[in-house]
């Protein structure tokens, strides 16, 4: 049919549909996170560095063929461990995006060469929660610094961009003792206002700063 | 051993738990990878014959039939009126309901009026081909040659109208009723970003050269366009403070405009349709030479454009001047900082503008035209007051449909700054 009346809901639907899942997201991870931990009634201090390779998955942005769109990505989180499952804290890092190089390329303004890198710094609420014995899961949300240079035309331009975002991690450890452990993290990075994703694949490595 | 990450609990009940903390990452990694912008298909037209071979109406068949018509038979449900309305030689249908509009290019093959184009409901991704033809013209030349226009009504138009993937044909048939009530006033509808947001998703970007082409057919008059200037000082078309996904449809640029040289933009930055983004000189040029726009609002997004924008506003007034066209071009002021700047440039009184903030602003710097927020109302008395200096006054940015009737039916403006022209232009030629 031609016209139809429900396409008008199209566009809002779209919008709210994006806005229950999210708000589902959160309620089910607050509502299970405030449930007391069995076992551990200690609170703990956790550092964890991660460290490994950073694919940007999603490229709307019509890069050409020959963008790099993979290379390291490290992060940093500082989380607080409480008796409760749910542990919350803030996480940071330097996430490889895309790259471009080209030599000696025709433009209508002369021949150029050019050199375009995009990196993203996360700066992210987090909040993790153990679902299995060497198993946490943490989801996250906060900003990403996009640091972009572009060397073009005999000129650098270095600028950066704030844009909001999303994360989800699953993370496997293996205890090496009291203080630290060991493992490997699954780490997607939805950038949802650049509309960009990264996934992350990275050793992971634990330490209790501190712990009463 | 105690371990940094003690053991889990293993009861029934931890199960629920672990399967609504994992039901949740899988929502996450599905919710990550939905796009919340709606697609949308425009039709295309590249093997019509109707538009490539007819030849164009005479004016005098095209300002006979401009009009108000009835709608006396629809499979769809664009309402009972639309408005028919010629622009640059394209038929131009704006109906009354949601501001629907149709888009025709055709003219005369052989003895038969051929129309080919496009329709759209701009609240909805609702869009598709039109056609119109007439078999026998004998009888409609006969009418407009001997003046008798009101014989038109017993003429019937159908519109044919195919959903864009082609699945369904609809018609639409239309009767004369009577002339545009206020086709000959100088008011102006006035196209927000050119023509509308990319939002909007209209068949070109926002600030495009191709969307201002457009904007004359779904109904605007006038158009407003957003000013940033260039690293290396030249004016460019574009709204938002920095380069991003929402205007710029590949990547290698992101950050403020500012940072980046004209060479560098016009290399590396393309609009979301694939267009270059204009420079200020490239549009005025474009809308002299290629649209019948009659005002340009020149919203100036940083105050250290303004300097160089002042020359071209009147480089490109005095061209239009000598092509004998008439056009007015006003750089816009919208806040007070804008205004202290604009006032430091020497003769500033005689530089056309547009003040957004208050009547008293608009008279220091002698502007022509005030423009306040819609949501400060119809403000009849201080409207009037502005127009007894012989200056006009614009609203914006109007999009409801009620309030868009309730500004044009009890309001005094000169213009109304919209995303939606379709909507003023059936709402504003109906009256």
């Amino acid at each position: 049919m031609a016209y139809s009346p429900i396409s008008h809901l199209l566009l809002p639907m779209n919008i709210m549909l994006n806005k229950i899942v999210t708000l589902i997201i959160i309620v089910i991870i607050f509502t299970v996170g405030t449930l007391q931990a069995q076992e551990s009634k200690k609170n703990q201090l956790l550092l964890t560095a991660a460290a490994g390779i950073s694919f940007n998955s999603i490229d709307n942005l019509r890069l050409p063929d020959d963008a790099r769109l993979s290379g390291f990505g490290s992060s940093v989180s500082l989380i607080w461990q409480p008796e409760y499952l749910l542990s919350v804290g803030f996480e940071t890092g330097w996430l490889f995006m895309n790259k471009i190089e080209r030599t000696n390329i025709t433009t209508q303004f002369g021949s150029t060469s050019i050199s375009s890198l995009w990196q993203a710094v996360p700066l992210l609420c987090i909040f993790g929660m153990k679902i299995h014995d060497n198993v946490s899961l943490y989801g996250g949300f906060g900003y990403y610094d996009i640091i972009a240079v572009n060397e073009s035309f005999g000129t650098t331009v270095a600028t950066s961009q704030m844009n909001a975002g999303l994360s989800g991690a699953l993370d496997y450890h293996l205890n090496l003792n009291s203080q630290s452990a060991f493992g490997a993290r699954f780490t997607l990075h939805n950038i949802t206002e650049l509309q960009q994703r990264l996934i992350t694949l990275q050793f992971s490595y634990h330490y209790s700063l501190l712990a009463w | 051993m105690h371990s940094l990450f003690p053991k889990c609990p293993h009861g029934k009940s931890d199960c629920i738990q672990y399967i609504a903390v994992l039901f949740s990452f899988c929502l996450f990694i599905l919710h990550s990878g939905c796009i919340d912008n709606p697609e949308i298909i425009h039709p295309t037209f590249e093997n019509d014959t109707i538009i490539t071979h007819a030849k164009p109406l005479q004016s005098l068949v095209m300002n006979s039939t401009e009009g108000v018509y009835d709608i006396v038979s629809s499979s769809v449900n664009w309402g009972s009126k639309a408005v028919l309305h010629w622009t640059n030689g394209a038929l131009c249908f704006y109906f009354e309901n949601s501001g629907i509009y149709a888009v025709l290019r055709g003219g005369t093959v052989n003895n038969t009026f051929a129309f080919s184009g496009l329709w759209r409901n701009p609240l909805t991704i609702n869009t598709g081909k039109v056609q119109c033809i007439i078999e026998d013209t004998t009888q409609i030349m006969s009418i407009i040659r001997s003046g008798t226009i009101s014989q038109l009504t017993t003429i019937p138009i159908t519109l044919n109208i195919l959903s864009n993937a082609g699945e369904s044909r609809q018609s639409l048939t239309l009767r004369y009723a009577r002339p545009s009530k206020y086709r000959n006033e100088n008011y102006f509808i006035i196209a927000h970003r050119g023509g509308g947001r990319n939002s909007d998703l209209l068949p070109y970007s926002e600030n495009s050269l191709e969307l201002i082409r457009f904007s004359q057919y779904i109904g605007a008059n006038a158009v407003e366009i957003d000013i940033k200037l260039t690293s290396d000082g030249i004016p460019i078309l574009y709204h938002d403070t920095d380069f991003n996904s929402r205007l710029i449809g590949n990547g290698t640029l992101i950050g403020p405009v500012e940072s980046f040289s004209f060479t560098q933009i016009r290399t590396f930055a393309k609009l979301h349709d694939g267009s270059n983004i204009p420079t200020l000189r490239e549009a005025l040029n474009f809308i002299i030479d290629s649209t019948s726009l009659r005002f340009v609002w020149l919203d100036i997004k940083s105050a250290n454009a303004m300097r160089a924008i002042i020359p071209l506003q009147k480089e490109f007034t005095q061209k239009a001047q000598q092509k004998n066209k008439l056009l007015f071009i006003a750089a816009g002021l919208a806040t007070e900082e804008f205004i202290q700047d604009f006032m430091t440039i020497p003769q500033f009184s005689t530089i056309p503008s547009i003040v957004e903030t208050t009547v008293d602003d608009m008279r220091k710097v002698n502007a022509k035209v005030f423009a306040p927020r819609w949501t400060l109302g119809t403000q009849n008395e201080l409207i009037q007051s502005v127009q007894t200096d012989g200056r006009f006054a614009f609203v914006w940015t109007l999009d409801d449909q009620k309030f868009i009737r309730k500004f044009l039916a009890e309001g005094q403006f000169n213009g109304i700054l919209t995303n939606f022209p379709s909507i003023v232009a059936y709402e504003y030629y109906a009256q």
